[in-house]
């Protein structure tokens, strides 16, 4: 339960980093979207989009945590280490929010080149059919991120197809108010979003609770069973 | 060959690139650098999906800006008044800006304008398509305009409003709180949950649980993280709790703030005297709860009440009203100026600034307004015009009737407010229900936090707080007010016009429809009914002659004469009061009253005295022509309507001509009665009201008295008619169908406001016990709390759609 409301507040705090990057992409493709005179808002394209990015997401997650039983072998000892290691990318991504040190960005690299292939597949897409839009935001959940790759390391850590797909879908829902608040709120979200010290505040908030979850780690274990 | 873009902005965000992190990738044929690997990959997404035009379109519109053209100095006095000093220095300028059409848009011109020199901040809202831009020097205004005007957008000065900044200030003050209460309530929870997870030292076992150290020093992080959260962001229940107070009245923010409170300070005296337990959790949580749900509910509310707002934003800011000393000069005034008599200029697409008549120049115009309906209707010089009403084509002259406070649509305005702030009986019940409920629910607390001590519970403080959390009787207090609001604005914008919220109550109640006239069931427009020669020319001539003449004519008269004719008349003259005078085919022809048509004699008489006739004359007398109303085409199918939702259809009419009876006797009413004074009209209608709650249909105006005896009244407008009436409710737009459609909605409105209160009270009263009992956490009394409001605020929006 702890870790869903984690990802899930790790994706509403990593809207500082998304609103430039994320903000044009969901702009482009509402943009593409729109058919010509009409001027309402796209509130279902947007809605659309979003699910892609969530599917996209849950995916990811299911795999890492398959991934992770695999790595494991479902024992304590290594399932120990993997949480140790998602502890660390939770502090890694706290910096990174918080503009103090974007070792993580590094981890885009390495996505990047996983995600080559994928671009050939999405050049027949015809944004105005929902289906199709479904499969570009598919396509955008798969864009190089550092926060999402750290967020598969806690996947990974869950060492369980399912709980490591809810866990992402948790965090993709921390992301969907952004997502969804791209049209009105854009412009009051970007200020607040740009505002330093909410940025830091965001990412030490990130980083307090990996290093919670690293001491509790370590802590003498002696739970009251 | 490969061009190579190196900039330091990223192509896709336009961030600044921090050197260290620069990567480039090939988009098209060029290679463009940017920021990061995710910036890459989405430009190549965008890329793949063809969208590049995207960035073509930011970029193009950034080039056409470098070549901005200089804005004429007399258009920028028009912005003057929407310009206002920003509180950090500088000045701020709010346009409105109403072909903002896609979120592109607002990327675009927050992109484009945040780039220019000086500028600070540039804010767009796409939702209320309003920019505001606040940069250094009020010297750049006319250059940041005419920028906005080259992106194909077409600004209106956006006149500061003070009410509406204060929501806007709200809003923003809300989202911080929630923010901090957000980001503290995680760890404070999780450090809970570690305390929790290891579990109290048991007798059992004195070496379990939590090192003291640890436990320790998480609660004092817990008490410094959480101290923020209790006294700023939970400072408007607070503050809230204080007012009433200061009043002598327990308010509904005084349980919450009570308990947010108590948890903080029982858990601040447990952690300096290390006593058993702390909930710095609980306070946050109860903190962030409730501030989520309020702010989900305020936008919400704001969102439902931006119609009533827009009402008046409809109108310009500024008018350019003719100079009376130099010909053809007009001077750029503020609206509130305006007084009877100015006359103003009004370009095509622009709004009406006045109520007035049109002095020179037609065009279409429509008024949707005031009566839903979109489509523009022409008109000529000698037109009434309304305020708010669009001009799509035509460059206006219009004659100001009144001051800016007398508009029909300011005055529409005012009602629809006093509308909205009405409570029905029940409402203002249930709100001193709720009042004396706060009462009982700090004793009722109270005694349970004393019972369960009693009692041996260690949870005993946690119970008494759930209880206060859970028993607020918000949702009560909103039931009402919430769904009012909805329903009053979605009547307007389907061309309903409300005086008075009871009206929904008594038109959900109403049992008879009573129509005071026939003109509310006919066409009110005269048609052709006979034409009875007089000479020896033949009727299709006359009739062919008349139309020949009328077309030249405004009055309502000529619109009975619609029909194509190949004769064509010349110097023609129309008489007020008297007809039309012209030449056709060589011949002087006049047609109108007898004395008009024919002043030489006066002894021709209409062949029957039903109906309006007209003599046609040239030069001897040729024909008569009658005119007579039509029945309104929907008026069978709106009778049948109300039948079918088991109405009881009457008509008290005060004409006592037999054609009208006949017209009405088509219409198969339950009851028809025909020349009725008004006195007896009043007792009709009051003998229907013993027997049922009757509604009057008419058209408002001369039959207060009739009006005035039934439980509520309707006036159905023609179109061009000013709706001064003294109706509880007025229909504008002509269609009939919006009568059954309304009492419909009037029912559907009752219902959703007795389910809203029967919800509140079976969420309160279900949810006491538990918590009494012991058996609600307290998280989930806040989320209860906070849901039971919002169910009631959605279940209100539901009325935003006028079927279903």
């Amino acid at each position: 339960m702890n870790d869903y409301l984690l990802a899930f507040s790790l994706g509403l705090l990593s809207t500082p980093h998304c609103a430039g990057m994320c903000g044009s992409v969901l702009g482009a493709l509402l943009a593409g979207s729109q058919r010509q005179g009409s001027g309402a808002v796209p509130m279902a394209a947007v809605l659309q989009f979003g699910s892609g990015k969530l599917l996209a997401y849950v995916a990811l997650g299911s795999v890492a945590g398959l991934g992770g039983l695999a790595l494991s072998g479902g024992l304590a000892g290594p399932g120990m280490m993997l949480r140790g290691l998602s502890a660390l990318l939770m502090i890694g991504i706290g910096l990174y929010i918080a503009g103090w040190w974007r070792g993580i960005s590094r981890l885009e690299h390495a996505g990047a080149q996983l995600w080559q292939p994928l671009l050939r597949r999405t050049r027949g897409l015809r944004l105005e059919r929902p289906g199709h839009r479904l499969l570009a935001g598919m396509a955008w959940g798969l864009l190089p991120c550092g926060i999402v790759y750290s967020m598969l390391g806690l996947a990974l850590a869950k060492a369980s197809l399912l709980e490591g797909g809810l866990l992402m879908a948790s965090f993709g829902l921390g992301t969907m108010p952004f997502v969804i608040a791209a049209g009105g709120l854009l412009g009051n979200l970007r200020r607040l979003t740009g505002n330093a010290l909410l940025r830091q505040l965001a990412g030490a908030a990130m980083i307090g609770m990996g290093l919670l979850t690293l001491t509790m780690l370590f802590m003498p274990a002696q739970h009251a069973h | 060959m490969l061009d190579k873009v190196r900039t330091s902005l990223c192509h896709h965000c336009q961030a600044p690139i921090p050197e260290a992190e620069r990567c480039e990738a090939q988009i098209g044929d060029t290679l463009h650098s940017f920021c990061c690997q995710g910036c890459a990959g989405a430009a190549r997404l965008i890329d793949a999906l063809s969208l590049n035009a995207f960035y073509d379109y930011r970029a193009s519109c950034a080039t056409s800006v470098a070549a901005s053209s200089q804005r004429r100095a007399r258009d920028v006095q028009d912005y003057l008044p929407a310009l206002s000093p920003a509180a950090e220095g500088g000045v701020s300028l709010r346009l409105l800006i109403p072909d903002l059409r896609c979120v592109a848009c607002v990327w675009l011109l927050e992109q484009v304008l945040g780039r220019q020199e000086g500028v600070r901040d540039v804010t767009v809202n796409f939702a209320r398509r309003r920019l505001q831009v606040h940069f250094d020097d009020s010297a750049r205004l006319s250059a940041l305009v005419s920028l906005i005007e080259q992106l194909g957008y077409s600004p209106v000065p956006d006149l500061p409003d003070a009410e509406r900044e204060a929501g806007k200030a709200l809003w923003r003050a809300q989202l911080l709180r929630l923010g901090v209460a957000g980001l503290c309530m995680m760890p404070v929870m999780m450090f809970a949950m570690a305390s929790y997870l290891a579990g109290p030292p048991t007798a059992q076992n004195p070496a379990s649980g939590m090192d003291p150290l640890y436990e320790t020093l998480l609660r004092w992080a817990s008490l410094a993280l959480s101290t923020p959260v209790v006294f700023y962001s939970a400072a408007p229940f607070h503050r809230g709790a204080w007012q009433a107070l200061r009043h002598l009245q327990l308010g509904m923010d005084l349980p919450v703030s009570l308990a947010i409170l108590a948890a903080w300070g029982l858990s601040v005296y447990n952690t300096l005297s290390f006593g058993s337990a702390v909930y710095f959790d609980t306070a946050c949580m109860f903190a962030f709860l409730l501030l989520l749900g309020r702010h989900v509910e305020l936008i919400s509310r704001q969102h439902f009440e931006d119609n009533a707002e827009h009402l008046l934003r409809l109108l310009p800011a500024t008018v350019r009203r003719r100079s009376a000393c130099t010909a053809g000069e007009f001077t750029t005034i503020p609206l509130a100026e305006v007084v009877a008599g100015d006359v103003l200029q009004v370009l095509p697409g622009e709004t009406l600034p006045a109520d007035g008549v049109l002095l020179e120049g037609s065009g279409s115009i429509s008024d949707a307004a005031f009566t839903g309906e979109p489509l523009p209707v022409l008109r000529a010089p000698g037109a009434r015009v309304l305020a708010g009403a669009l001009n799509h084509d035509g460059t206006l002259l219009v004659q100001a009737a009144s001051g800016a406070q007398d508009f029909l649509l300011t005055r529409l305005a005012r009602l629809q407010d006093a509308a909205m702030a009405y409570r029905p009986r029940w409402s203002l019940l249930a709100d001193r229900a709720a009042a004396g409920f706060i009462g009982t629910v700090l004793m009722l607390a109270a005694g349970a936090g004393v019972a369960w001590h009693l009692a041996g519970s260690a949870d005993a403080w946690v119970i008494a707080l759930t209880v206060l959390v859970v028993a607020c009787p918000c949702a009560l207090s909103l039931a009402t007010p919430v769904a009012i609001t909805v329903a009053t604005t979605t009547l307007r914008r389907h061309g309903v016009l409300i005086r008075h919220g009871a009206f929904l109550e008594r038109a959900a109640a109403t049992t008879t429809v009573a129509f005071d006239k026939t003109g509310t069931l006919t066409e009110a427009q005269l048609q052709v009914q006979s034409v009875i020669p007089l000479g020896e020319r033949t009727e299709q001539e006359c009739l062919a002659m008349a139309t020949a003449l009328e077309r030249h004519s405004e009055h309502p008269i000529a619109r009975a004469f619609a029909a194509p004719t190949s004769l064509i008349a010349s110097e023609v003259d129309v008489v007020p009061g008297g007809g039309v005078s012209g030449m056709i085919g060589g011949i002087a022809c006049r047609l109108g009253q007898p004395a008009f048509a024919c002043p030489g004699d006066p002894a021709l008489t209409p062949p029957t005295q039903e109906g309006l006739w007209i003599l046609l004359c040239g030069p001897g007398p040729l024909a008569w022509i009658g005119l007579q109303d039509a029945l309104r085409p929907d008026a069978a199918g709106m009778l049948d309507a109300l039948r079918r939702d088991g109405m009881r259809t009457v008509l008290f009419s005060g004409d006592p001509s037999a054609s009208g009876l006949r017209l009405a006797q088509s219409l198969r009413l339950d009851e028809i009665r025909t020349g009725m004074s008004p006195a007896q009209k009043i007792a009709a209608v009051r003998a229907e009201g013993a027997r049922g709650t009757v509604m009057m249909v008419g058209d408002g105006i001369n039959d207060a008295g009739a009006m005035a005896a039934a439980a509520c009244s309707v006036a159905i407008s023609p179109r061009d008619v000013l709706v001064q009436n003294s109706a509880d409710a007025t229909l504008v737009t002509p269609a009939l169908q919006g009568l059954p459609a309304m009492l419909r909605y009037a029912r559907r409105t009752r219902r959703i406001i007795r389910q809203n209160l029967l919800w509140s009270l079976l969420y309160n009263l279900s949810a006491i016990p538990l918590a009494l009992a012991g058996l609600l956490p307290p998280w989930l009394a806040a989320i209860g709390m906070s849901l039971s409001s919002l169910l009631v605020v959605f279940n209100a929006g539901r009325l935003r759609r006028m079927e279903g």
